[in-house]
């Protein structure tokens, strides 16, 4: 299938007092129409600033540097201002980490889920409401003809997420990013935003990227994911290629770092060391200081992509041929079992 | 909201019964009086004291003071024998009333302008323009600024009349605009701080999300939500207006009651002096009570319940 | 694969030192210092603490040094213009409106005066330098004042919180009714014109908003833990405001005092300009104000030049108080 949208070696730095802070450092991936990727990494990976770039959000210190971003046949970095307006809550929408603020404080929500269509679309006042009633009743909200004058402090976190996504979706986009849509909320709304999500996805067939440093909440929406590591994406695959065969360090880091029903020891594990600062990226691997399996050669290059399978690739040099075969943690022998028992079976599902 | 005003109210009457009392005591404390002028014969000045109740025992000059505030008499002018001073008053307050609100929407509304364009094209040349432009604003004392505005426009340029209020709304134009200075340069400096929070905010990048242009975002989300913090400098402004107008008035010899108080004052007529002293608190409380009730009902997060904040 | 540069050993297994990987990369700033760098990139508010700098040393300075004796009057040289020696500087050639007024009046070659003499012919310059002397002893002494009372009473208030500060605060709220050019003034009218009762009068009024903002931090910085820590240790409350608010405030006082210092210059020019400031013959920007707005159309240099010392002094003040409160209150971080 040809790709809905493709990113091709996003390079992104920010201005900053100290100099230019990679952010991103030469970002790659696509995504297909009605398909959900997880971009999954730590705080300051660069996650965030990728899908920035891609709506044209990016601060005013922040340039890319490089790469290119294609929707369909469009040159997302190179068009126009206004193009990228009318691109922005029609093809591609956005939901944001926290709606407590993302909502306009005086403004009653009708009007605000009602805007986006009257920007796209030559639709009246009246008609507009109409369309956000129903959009508002799709993704949860009660008596939604009743409220519609009600102002964003009169609804509680969850709903007023909801409210944040049917503006996302009322003008049927091809690609909703969500960034962190679930990190401000309580963990039982937090399922409910995810099977929301989901639902919608199959009524509209629009494809999501689901930003999150949280793996447990990939494994419930996602199709493929994208670890992202120091501006750069070290491992991508499926979803069980990621979670039940994993090759990277630091993907192995972040799956025993993540608690299930499994974990037999008492105390949770946790990657050591900090990320490195992006001002000056290390030579090399940027993982290798945290990493327990470095080799020499990490210090001084930085590994390629090694594919695994047709869908999955890691960027880690214990793939290279000559490298010595090591002995991942037990979390991840336990899975690579699974994934074993898996492959015989023919059948990848749970 | 009832019991809210209610309250309000209260302490209004209670701040006004305070400053009415401090001043009395203070004006009854002052050396002499103008009738202490040493040519007029001493059964003369006891004829004026008699009439003007000064042979009295304090405490009966301060009761029927107050008294005489209930039923709207602020006693009679010293200066002006015979006329009461809340006519006096009355008489003066059209021209200032003018002039002040002229000056409040002038300096408002290109406050808001400037503020809000220094704040949308942050740290570029327009940013710093408007931002110095405020700051001299913030610096010319008034009486320097008017006084270079009748200098330069009026004697060299001959654009507007040099002074006095007999030429219709043209003399008012000159008055209005060297009153309008501070509220302006105030108004642009506190937007713009506003504006700089709110194109901050994640719902202002939500909007920019849906395919609001910059400009549309300002316009639909941006200025709504700095405006209305806008409204609670509208007290301080009120005392910046009261001050320059004691100026403004006197440099173009507006016959206003910011020109009267400081006649008042160089001509000791303290019954005058009281009775603008109380309308200016007056003022000043009912416009922040305004301002307090405003807010509450054009900032929907806001509800106004029994407490004072 | 491409090639390495490591030969055969590439895939060696190394080990990082455990310090590697706790190391924090980015230089660390304390908040002061960071604070102060801020400052110092802001070319307007380091230019203007030099302006101060410059015209308090000379105000001073002049007080022992001054061009000319700045209350010696002599009619003979009464409105002369601004003239600088031999030179043809236009508006400083001893010429109004075309007139060379110094040989109109028969003025020796060798008597000049840099900004024009007044109508009692004292040297303009010289009044200048007294006037601004005195402008800043009023705004420095009146803000000294309106700091301790101010900081007192809002800490006081802030800390004691409960029925004390709402009275406090009631009677803050009472006084910032009237609006404070009148309290000045009846202030005045009581105490007689006079530096000492100017100092007072403004001092009166201007610490209510340090008293406010003083309030407002110091609640904040009550609910902290290390205050509570010092609570439970048994510290004597006034100790612990002194010890662990004050320092915590002090950005916030200096910030409020670079404001307070430009307004009682504002206050004591204003007095000076409606009749009830310094009186006669001392000289205080406000009074040469007064003064030179007189004669504003016939010799405007008399306004022209007190007006640009008290405007620079002002915008100096501001800029460096927005410098200051740009630099300490990352809220507002450009």
């Amino acid at each position: 299938m040809t790709p809905l949208l493709t990113v091709d070696q996003l390079t992104i730095d920010f201005q900053t007092f100290a100099g230019p802070v990679h952010a991103v450092r030469g970002v790659s991936f696509d995504l297909a129409p009605g398909e959900t990727l997880a971009i999954v990494g730590e705080s300051g990976s660069g996650k965030s600033v990728t899908v920035r770039a891609l709506m044209g959000l990016l601060a005013a210190n922040a340039t890319v540097v490089a790469g290119q971003i294609h929707l369909g046949t469009t040159d997302v970095l190179r068009q126009s201002a206004q193009a990228f307006n009318a691109m922005r809550g029609n093809e591609v929408a956005m939901i944001f980490q926290d709606p407590m603020t993302s909502l306009d404080p005086t403004m009653p929500i009708g009007k605000q889920v009602a805007e986006p269509l009257r920007l796209h679309h030559k639709i009246s006042r009246k008609a507009a409401l109409a369309e956000a009633v129903r959009v508002l009743e799709l993704v949860g909200i009660h008596d939604a003809a009743r409220r519609l004058k009600d102002y964003p402090h009169q609804f509680s976190g969850g709903q007023r997420q909801r409210i944040v996504i049917a503006i996302a979706i009322i003008n049927r986009p091809k690609v909703l990013i969500a960034d962190e849509p679930t990190t401000a909320l309580d963990v039982t709304i937090q399922a409910q935003i995810i099977q929301l999500l989901k639902a919608i996805q199959e009524k509209l067939d629009t494809a999501i990227i689901f930003i999150t440093h949280d793996l447990g909440v990939v494994a419930g929406i996602a199709d493929r994911v994208a670890v992202m590591y120091a501006g750069r994406i070290v491992e991508y695959g499926t979803v069980d290629e990621l979670f039940y065969h994993p090759q990277h360090p630091y993907t192995w880091g972040l799956l025993e770092a993540m608690p299930t029903l499994n974990t037999k020891s008492k105390r949770l594990f946790a990657i050591p060391g900090t990320p490195p600062d992006l001002l000056a990226p290390p030579v090399g691997d940027a993982f290798a200081p945290r990493n327990p399996y470095a080799m020499a050669i990490d210090l001084v290059e930085a590994p390629p992509f090694f594919p695994v399978s047709e869908t999955h690739a890691a960027a880690t040099w214990l793939l290279h041929p000559d490298a010595p075969a090591v002995t991942p943690p037990p979390e991840i022998q336990r899975r690579y079992a699974q994934w074993a028992a898996h492959e015989l079976g023919g059948d990848a599902n749970d | 909201m009832g019991r809210y005003l209610l309250k309000r109210l209260g302490y209004l009457v209670l701040t006004l019964f305070i400053v009415a009392s401090l001043t009395f005591f203070l004006m009854k404390g002052l050396p002499g009086t103008p009738f202490n002028n040493p040519k007029l014969p001493a059964e003369q000045i006891a004829l004026l004291k008699t009439q003007y109740g000064l042979d009295q025992p304090v405490w009966r000059q301060y009761l029927q003071y107050l008294g005489g505030l209930m039923r709207g008499d602020f006693g009679t002018s010293y200066q002006f024998v015979g006329q009461p001073v809340s006519y006096l008053i009355a008489s003066r307050l059209g021209p200032s009333l003018q002039i002040g609100l002229q000056a409040m929407i002038v300096g408002t509304s290109l406050g808001i302008l400037l503020g809000a364009i220094a704040a949308i094209r942050q740290n570029t040349w327009v940013d710093a323009v408007a931002t110095i432009f405020a700051i001299i604003g913030r610096s010319i004392p008034n009486f320097v600024f008017a006084a270079l505005l009748q200098f330069l426009l009026a004697y060299q340029m001959h654009l507007f009349p040099v002074a006095l209020w007999d030429d219709g709304w043209a003399s008012s134009i000159l008055p209005t605009l060297a009153l309008a200075m501070a509220p302006l340069a105030n108004t642009a400096r506190f937007m713009r701080t506003e504006m700089v929070d709110v194109l901050n905010t994640d719902y202002i990048e939500l909007a920019r999300a849906k395919g609001d242009s910059q400009w549309q975002a300002v316009a639909r989300h941006a200025l709504r939500n700095s405006l209305i913090p806008i409204v609670t400098i509208i007290g301080p402004m009120t005392v910046d207006l009261m001050t320059g107008s004691l100026v403004v008035e006197n440099v173009f010899a507006i016959p206003g009651i910011g020109e009267q108080f400081v006649k008042s004052i160089t001509t000791n007529d303290y019954p005058v002096i009281m009775g603008l002293t109380l309308m200016y608190s007056f003022a000043l409380t009912v416009v922040i009570l305004i301002v307090d009730i405003l807010y509450g009902l054009i900032d929907p997060r806001i509800r106004l319940t029994g407490e004072v904040a | 694969m491409t090639a390495t540069k490591l030969g055969p050993d590439a895939f060696k297994p190394v080990r990082v030192a455990a310090t590697e990987k706790e190391k924090i990369a980015a230089p660390t700033l304390t908040f002061t210092q960071d604070a102060l760098r801020r400052l110092r990139q802001n070319k307007a508010a380091l230019l203007s603490l030099w302006v101060l700098l410059v015209i308090v040393v000379l105000a001073v300075v002049t007080q022992w040094w001054s061009p000319a004796d700045p209350n010696a009057q002599n009619l003979a040289y009464a409105y002369l213009p601004p003239k600088w020696g031999q030179w043809h500087i236009p508006g400083f050639d001893g010429r109004l409106n075309g007139v060379d007024l110094y040989a109109q009046n028969r003025v020796p070659k060798a008597v000049y005066f840099l900004l024009g003499t007044d109508e009692y012919g004292r040297d303009l310059l010289s009044r200048i330098f007294v006037g601004t002397r005195v402008s800043l002893q009023i705004g420095f002494i009146a803000t000294f004042f309106d700091l301790v009372i101010g900081v007192s009473y809002g800490l006081l208030s802030g800390w004691l919180g409960g029925r004390v500060d709402l009275l406090m605060q009631r009677v803050i709220e009472i006084i910032s009714s009237v609006p404070s050019l009148v309290v000045v003034i009846l202030m005045l009218l009581v105490f007689r014109p006079g530096m000492l009762s100017i100092i007072l009068a403004i001092a009166v009024t201007g610490w209510i908003t340090m008293a406010r903002l003083v309030r407002a931090q110091t609640l904040q910085l009550k609910r902290l833990e290390y205050v509570l820590a010092a609570q439970t240790l048994g510290e004597p409350g006034l100790a612990i405001a002194w010890r662990h608010l004050l320092p915590n405030l002090s950005s916030t006082v200096i910030i409020q005092t670079m404001f307070t210092i430009p307004t009682a210059i504002f206050f004591e020019a204003f007095l000076s300009y409606i009749g009830i400031g310094i009186p006669a013959p001392a000289a205080s920007l406000g009074t040469l104000l007064a003064n030179g707005q007189q004669s504003l159309q016939t010799q405007p240099y008399l306004l022209i030049f007190p007006g640009i010392v008290i405007v620079v002094l002002m915008l100096a003040f501001n800029l460096l108080g927005d410098g200051l409160r740009d630099a300490f209150d990352p809220r507002t971080d450009r």
